[in-house]
């Protein structure tokens, strides 16, 4: 396959105040009239109020691989992409590219709000150097897969912001580069249309070397072939996706655990987690498909009242919910703890959490949200949601219709 | 001209006419108000003149006016050209983060614009010249003045504003001096008084140093008839503009993404 893109020891850093950037921006400038090239060791040094945003990254992309770029929010990810589509400077290393470079960066760019979308994409046409019969045709081949109908003859000011990413959208991914960078581009308009820019990205990366950056797992382990985890600048990993993206998780468990959640009157209740009949001690796995209870301590709490059991991803999205309103539970007269098995951890491999909220008994008011008991599981990671239930599965010859 | 050169001036004068449509779209007025503020500049010039000075003849009391506006009109222009051409990477900065597009043709584009706004401007002033009845410039080498002054006028903004493009777009300071320089400038240019022709005077060297001094007096010369007094600093400064003009343009791949690094969203 061939060698489209190599990165070589890449590093950005940037400034953490106005004024230091500012200077730093001059002496840049003042070096650009010297003609330096970047990687020279002057660019190797950090200055008091600097940092790398980037920092040794090395790698290299052929024709066919996808690349997801992952790592927590300012881990340089956006940094790399823009200095290899040359929107940034690097401050050391290089950038080697063997072919077309095309990036769904920043897709609305350029559009004036007082020109129509037609005037628009023909402007983004003429851009992209595109003339006569190229350029009608491209034009119709927007309109056409923005679906604006009518408002495709309208100013772009009076679009909704919905109709403004389509535009930015269509206009933009009507190309065939060697290397594609993709950063978080699949939250366009509703799910129809995202179904069709999916559609859209994969006809582009058929062809090319693409790097990926997006929050969501399941693009990148759809989409990728092959992951980059990024820390603090740095490649932690570079290799298989899955692995990248378990990666991934396992940071994002590791500030989940240490980090500060919200809670209210958290105090209120104690919680242990049952895993196979036995409490979770620190450090412990959980299998997949062992079984979850949790104890949870409500003798600080009224009586009668209800009890959500939530269990949250790393990224703090509830996957599940367990209401005590929902099973018809007799309270004692002075009740302790109250056990509720929650099943099986049939989960995919990553991190977990289970927070208490408590309400009144209609569930307007609320009376505590407890603090988070986190545990991870382990097992084999098959792509797809967090939540892997088993089934029973049956062949059967014939069934009722 | 190769083919990245062929592709930049077609996208350049493309985004030039898209420019200019927008600006005829978003105001009542269009382009006509890049003449009003001469027109009103000459008017009250004219005024004034007849209040103070009853002695001038006819003819040179014509002469003065046409200078005055012709004067306000060309430095109006070059200001113009100079705020915009400094302000290029600052205004375009979302065109040139978001898509893969050179610098040259918003450099261009500029230009283009530059030169229609110059092409009305030039219109209106011979308009002028045939309603105070002045006779134009009568021969065909004042005519070549008049383009070469004409040109260096454009080149010479073109060139400052682009040596000061990254600049201005990393420290809004370079604006406001631009803003800070324009009655000085108009002040110190032989635009309500005859350029001195005395060579030892201090003035005359201050014409020297100032890009829109010698382009006024040149195209007074040549509209009189007379040689041209400023005619060296006029060369001078168009071959300074050339050469400013094509190294800043060079500069600006490896400028941009320092300066849009800094400029935010």
């Amino acid at each position: 396959m061939d060698l489209l893109l190599t990165v070589d020891n890449a590093g950005k850093k940037y400034s953490r105040d106005f004024k230091s950037s500012l200077r730093s921006g001059a002496r840049g400038l003042m070096r650009s009239y010297l003609r330096e090239r970047s990687g020279e060791t002057k660019g190797a040094t950090l200055d008091v109020q600097e940092f790398w945003a980037i920092r040794d990254v090395s790698f290299e992309l052929r024709r066919g691989e996808v690349l997801g770029i992952l790592g927590q929010n300012g881990a340089g990810k956006s940094t790399l992409l823009k200095c290899i589509a040359g929107k940034l400077k690097l401050d050391t290393g290089r950038v080697e590219l063997n072919g077309r470079i095309g990036h769904l960066l920043e897709m609305s760019a350029g559009f004036e709000p007082a020109l129509t979308g037609r005037e628009n994409v023909r402007m983004r046409g003429r851009l992209m150097n595109l003339v006569g019969k190229e350029l009608d045709h491209y034009v119709e081949e927007v309109a056409d897969f923005a679906e604006l109908d009518e408002f495709f003859d309208s100013p772009v000011q009076f679009y909704s912001s919905g109709m403004r990413s389509r535009l930015g959208f269509s206009a933009s991914s009507v190309m065939k580069p060697d290397v594609l960078i993709l950063d978080e581009v699949l939250a366009v308009g509703d799910l129809s249309f995202r179904l069709k820019c999916y559609q859209r990205i994969n006809e582009m990366t058929r062809e090319a070397a693409v790097l990926f950056v997006s929050h969501s797992l399941g693009q990148v382990s759809r989409m990728c072939n092959r992951g980059i985890f990024l820390q603090k600048g740095r490649v932690i990993h570079d290799g298989n996706i899955q692995q990248a993206i378990a990666l991934y998780q396992e940071r994002l468990g590791d500030i989940n655990e240490n980090g500060k959640r919200h809670t209210l009157n958290a105090e209120l209740v104690d919680l242990v987690l049952y895993v196979s009949n036995s409490p979770l001690r620190e450090g412990q796995r959980v299998s997949y498909g062992e079984q979850l209870a949790l104890a949870i301590n409500i003798s600080r709490l009224p009586k009668g009242i209800q009890v959500r059991i939530l269990l949250k991803e790393v990224t703090s999205n509830v996957l599940m919910e367990w209401n005590s309103t929902r099973s018809d539970i007799e309270w004692p007269a002075d009740p302790g703890w109250l056990m509720a098995d929650i099943g099986n951890a049939e989960f995919n491999p990553g991190a977990y959490s289970l927070s208490v909220l408590i309400s009144s008994s209609d569930g307007l008011d609320q009376l505590c949200l407890s603090d988070s008991v986190s545990f991870r599981v382990t097992g084999e990671l098959f792509l797809g949601s967090a939540l892997q239930r088993l089934a029973r599965w049956t062949f059967l010859d014939k069934v009722e219709e | 001209m190769n083919v990245f050169w062929l592709s930049a001036v077609r996208t350049g004068w493309a985004i030039a006419l898209s420019a200019i449509r927008l600006q005829s779209r978003k105001h009542l007025l269009g382009y006509s108000w890049e003449i009003l503020t001469p027109v009103l500049y000459a008017v009250c010039f004219l005024v004034v003149k007849r209040g103070l000075s009853d002695q001038s003849s006819g003819a040179d009391h014509l002469v003065d006016v046409l200078r005055a506006f012709m004067g306000i009109t060309l430095l109006q222009f070059w200001f113009r050209l100079l705020q915009d051409m400094s302000g290029l990477i600052r205004t375009r900065r979302s065109l040139l983060r978001g898509l893969n597009v050179s610098e040259q043709p918003l450099v261009l584009a500029v230009l283009f614009e530059a030169l229609f706004g110059l092409c009305l401007r030039v219109v209106t002033v011979l308009a002028a010249m045939l309603f105070l009845g002045l006779l134009f410039p009568p021969d065909g080498v004042s005519w070549l003045w008049v383009l070469l002054s004409l040109l260096s006028v454009a080149l010479s903004a073109a060139a400052l504003g682009l040596s000061l493009a990254p600049w201005a777009a990393l420290y809004p300071d370079v604006n406001k001096a631009i803003g800070s320089f324009n009655l000085p400038l108009v002040l110190l240019s032989p635009v309500f008084y005859p350029a001195t022709q005395n060579a030892d005077s201090l003035l005359y060297w201050v014409n020297c140093i100032n890009p829109a001094a010698p382009v006024l007096a040149t195209l007074m010369d040549a509209i009189a008839g007379r040689p041209p007094t400023y005619q060296v600093a006029l060369v001078v400064w168009t071959l300074v503009a050339v050469v400013l003009l094509v190294l800043s343009a060079r500069q600006l791949k490896a400028q941009v993404p320092i300066v849009l690094e800094r400029l935010g969203a």
